[in-house]
């Protein structure tokens, strides 16, 4: 059935056939994928590296070379011995396509093959590296809705072989999706030359993100506790490292095995303590400031300190998300939304219109005085790398991408806050969260706190009413801003908390099962609760009429049958 | 006919719409025993662990005596236990469900209610298990696997699961096949459809259960190879050693102090798992089987707790297969066929061989594997061109 053969360039022309090997021009690439494979773990590193260089150390043992230069033997050894592994993997990588599937096969030792019916293949992504457009190569994907990642990747293609490939793919499969052509340098075109891979039509530019508004964004990104408890966290594990590292280096191991390896955690409270006043020490010769004389000054020393780490903490966060989403460019065709952004290594999202399960609106408070919220759009892979994030988007833009996405059907729903079509929850829902706030939260929380920190009974009377007014305020503003909108095709609901707003909207023909459910107090008062749950989430309804959610489940699963999709 | 029947006699729900009764159907009444004694067991095991661990905090917190925290402990894991029985007692009995043309509708509640669709063209595969308490009183779960969270349906009888995962497999392949044909345009439906009118799900009847026969029981073909799975399971009886010494020295350096029986217990604890470890696939591995039918494939496994697993062919979105070092020593291959399916399952089940969306197909022979691959990707492309075909000819004649 299988034929190895890849003599001569000529026959890689031929789309159709038997297996083939891609050009060797790509073997930079097979070792940059090598080498980040073995950096992908700990325990690969440990086996990649161990593996090949133990052997040398040990025929080395005995020859009377200085240790540096054993060392050094052993890793130029390994480092060959990778690149021989990867050039290897390169000559055992092949392809086929035929008129049923594509197939691809790899591995030197443990053997793979793989093999993607035309007929199930969703996407079909090119790629072009820095070396492909060097050389006028190409990487094609072939992914079906199996798995997150691409099924079957070919790189190395001459660009007219990738070009040919495509047509096949489309002629094969005509219900792919989407046939998408990204490079992975920003803003290029898959051109070269005369040669030229068939893009689904040409690009708009829709928002663009950067200098002031990246800053104001980067602003309203929030996350300040998350970030001084990162902080701390960090500096707990280095401490923690420090102490152990400095326990092995010193202390022989002499006695009983266990108290030697976990010894030194037992001591460690000791230990901290006997650093703090080290480091108060050397603070106060330092700067010439006596701290342990006065308590004010001891606690303005650690206000100050805890307001340093959360600084460096929130700066690397923020540094972060400007790295992440310079020059953000926001782009879209007939089939796909684009995200380009980057500081040095530029990243590119693809978004499939199609694909997409949920399109979220959000505001938190600086947002809402800015006026400006965050645009998520969830594809049926909900990792990162299928999700699109845009932040510090106005009302207006958010309208608009959702129109894009859903098309006419997005008329029915909004994504305003302030938006008169958004139907309020019943009354009852308020009264039941006060319930579950008075009858359940607060006593869990009040015997919670007070168990856990004993100080907080000398102020159990202040601290028991503070939490159920809390509970109650928090209840009135969620209920106050809940509300949804059932379109014909879509449905909206807007959430919130004490600040914040969340709006988020589903079509209907992406649900995968649907659930009314009533407690006893709706049975008496013919409600229920409606919860429609897709492949990235759920999104419930409550308080509705019964009449109503059987009608509009009806209405959904009405719309999940007239549709051909066979899984989204 | 309309989905309906909430807040209704289970046994005969009025339609909204017609006055057609539909005929819920019930458990087996032995799901009541088995729920009990499942409740009674996580209530132990887990709940009473929690429960010290919690006394524990409240009596460092407020110095309450032990042995009054202990009794309070007991007490509450008691309530606990009586609590969750009695709503075990009430709620079970009045679980049932419904099945018709387009999709499975599973009712739960005593005195709130719950109703839960899954229409039939969302489910990539079906599966049943069937736990070692399952086994003690003749149950299975119908496990019916979809992008996201898959759904388990526990405590049917093990006939009806059998009749009800055929009827699945058929209809998902029959679905796929109306696609087109009988269904209404999506423009034309949203113009007759009003949401506040509530137009019935047309064209969904509800099937009797006496209706529908279980299929023959098809021809198994083996798969496995118990040196190959023995040689596999090597590194875990070494990681087990490992582990049992440090749970070993923890223990005797924390509690016992006394270390004389370390070795013994210690060897005497490996020892037995090790040989479960080893033992376990030589029981197992020739009860494991494969077969290829017209519209599906069915994989079985296990020997105590055991899984059958339906994939329509329809549903497979890619297959490869895999082969290791030592498994090209022993000539063997394995065959992973994925589909759109997620490994999550609500009811908290963990699949028996089947990780994600992929599901393997371990120690195949290499000529096996490569038959049954293209087997299986010769008869996806013919479900496929069969239904492109269909769809031709309706277009043509519309």
């Amino acid at each position: 059935m299988t034929q190895d053969s890849t003599r001569g360039s000529d026959k890689q022309e031929e789309v159709v056939g038997e297996w083939k090997r891609t050009s060797p021009l790509v073997i930079p690439l097979f070792v940059a994928q090598h080498f980040k494979s073995i950096a992908s773990s700990v325990s690969s590193t440990l086996l990649n590296v161990a593996g090949p260089a133990a052997p040398v150390l040990l025929l080395l043992r005995d020859v009377g070379l200085n240790w540096k230069w054993r060392v050094l033997f052993a890793i130029v050894f390994t480092f060959l011995f990778q690149i021989c592994a990867a050039i290897a993997s390169y000559w055992f990588f092949r392809y086929r396509i035929d008129r049923d599937s594509v197939s691809i096969k790899s591995g030197i030792l443990a053997k793979h093959q793989s093999d993607v019916p035309w007929s199930q293949v969703r996407a079909v992504n090119v790629t072009r590296g820095a070396i492909d457009r060097l050389f006028r190569l190409g990487q094609v994907s072939f992914d079906t809705a199996g798995s997150q990642s691409a099924e079957i990747e070919i790189p190395g293609l001459k660009l007219s072989h990738t070009a040919r490939l495509v047509e096949h793919a489309r002629r094969a499969a005509p219900e792919i999706e989407t046939v998408s052509c990204a490079s992975s340098d920003s803003g290029t075109h898959l051109e070269s030359g005369d040669e030229e891979v068939q893009s689904d039509g040409q690009q708009t530019a829709l928002f663009e993100l950067s200098g002031i508004q990246l800053w104001k964004a980067a602003f309203c990104q929030g996350g300040e506790i998350k970030a001084v408890a990162k902080g701390f966290l960090s500096l707990a594990g280095l401490y923690v490292s420090l102490r152990m590292g400095l326990h092995f280096l010193i202390e022989d191991w002499n006695g009983p095995f266990f108290p030697y390896l976990f010894g030194w955690l037992v001591d460690l409270p000791k230990d901290f303590q006997v650093d703090l006043m080290r480091l108060l020490r050397i603070t106060e010769s330092v700067f010439g400031i006596s701290l342990l004389d006065s308590q004010s000054r001891l606690v303005i020393f650690f206000v100050l300190l805890t307001f340093t780490i959360a600084l460096f903490s929130l700066i690397a966060d923020r540094w972060l998300f400007i790295k992440k989403n310079f020059g953000l460019v926001i782009s879209h065709d007939e089939t796909r939304l684009i995200a380009e952004s980057g500081f040095v290594s530029k990243t590119r999202i693809t978004v499939m219109k199609d694909r997409v399960q949920e399109i979220s609106y959000s505001w938190n408070l600086r947002e809402r005085l800015l006026k400006r919220g965050k645009v998520t759009l969830k594809q049926s892979e909900s990792d990162t790398e299928h999700m699109l994030n845009v932040p510090f988007v106005d009302t207006e833009m958010s309208e608009h991408l959702a129109e894009l996405v859903y098309g006419k059907d997005a008329l029915d729903t909004s994504p305003n806050f302030n938006s008169s079509r958004f139907l309020r929850i019943s009354r009852v829902s308020f009264l039941i969260d006060l319930a579950n706030v008075f009858l359940f939260w607060t006593p869990i929380v009040i015997a919670t706190g007070a168990t856990l920190v004993p100080y907080l009974r000398q102020y159990l009377w202040p601290y028991a009413l503070l939490v159920p007014l809390c509970g109650v305020l928090n209840a009135w503003l969620s209920w106050r801003k809940d509300g949804y909108i059932v379109g014909k095709r879509c449905v909206t609901r807007r959430a919130g908390g004490l600040v914040g707003y969340k709006i988020r909207t589903v079509r209907m023909e992406k649900v995968q099962k649907i659930t009314i459910t009533q407690t006893i107090i709706q049975r008496i008062r013919s409600t229920c609760a409606l919860n429609i749950r897709y492949a990235v989430g759920s999104m419930g309804v409550p308080y509705l009429e019964l009449d109503s959610a059987k009608s509009m489940r009806t209405r959904v699963l009405q719309v999940v049958e007239q549709e051909e999709l066979k899984w989204t | 006919m309309d989905v309906s029947g909430l807040d209704s006699d289970p046994s005969s729900a009025t339609t909204e719409n017609a006055e057609t009764i539909v005929e819920w159907n019930r458990f087996p009444t032995r799901i009541v025993f088995r729920r009990v004694i499942s409740a009674c067991l996580s209530t132990t095991l887990l709940g009473l662990p929690i429960l010290a661990g919690l006394g524990w905090v409240a009596g460092w917190s407020y110095s309450i005596d032990q042995d009054l925290m202990v009794r309070i402990v007991v007490a509450c894991w008691l309530l606990l236990l009586i609590a969750r029985v009695v709503e075990i007692l009430l709620v079970v009995p009045k679980r049932c469900f419904l099945l018709r043309s387009l999709d499975f509708t599973l009712r739960t509640g005593w005195l709130g209610r719950e109703e839960l669709i899954i229409p039939f063209s969302r489910v990539q595969e079906v599966e049943i298990r069937c736990s070692i308490l399952d086994r003690f009183f003749r149950l299975s779960s119908l496990v019916l696997k979809q992008p996201g969270e898959s759904e388990a349906v526990k405590g049917f009888d093990p006939i009806v699961c059998a009749i009800l995962r055929d009827y699945l497999a058929r209809r998902i392949l029959e679905i796929v096949e109306l696609d087109g044909k009988d269904s209404i345009a999506v423009t034309e439906l949203s113009e007759k459809c009003s949401f506040v009118d509530g137009t019935p799900y047309q064209d969904n009847e509800v099937i009797p259960l006496h209706a529908l026969q279980q299929s023959a029981e098809p021809t198994w073909h083996s798969f496995g190879h118990v040196g190959r799975e023995i040689f596999g399971r090597l590194n875990n009886v070494w990681l087990l050693a490992l582990f049992i010494l440090f749970v070993a020295l923890v223990l005797y350096s924390w509690f016992w102090k006394d270390t004389s029986s370390l070795e013994l217990t210690m060897i005497l604890a490996w020892g037995f798992f090790s040989v479960r470890t080893l033992v376990y696939p030589a029981l197992e591995v020739p009860r494991r089987g494969y077969a290829l039918q017209e519209s599906e494939i069915l994989i079985k496994r296990g020997l105590i707790a055991t899984s059958r697993l339906t994939i329509p062919f329809e549903r497979i979105q890619d297959v490869s297969s895999s082969s290791g070092f030592i498994d090209r020593r022993f000539g063997l291959s394995t065959l992973h066929i994925s589909a759109a399916s997620s490994g999550a399952v609500s009811g908290g089940f963990i699949s028996i061989g089947s990780s994600g969306s992929s599901t393997s197909l371990e120690g195949l022979g290499l000529e096996e594997a490569e038959c049954l691959r293209l087997q299986i990707l010769n008869r996806v492309s013919k479900i496929r061109d069969e239904g492109n075909a269909s769809k031709t000819t309706t277009e043509d004649d519309s």
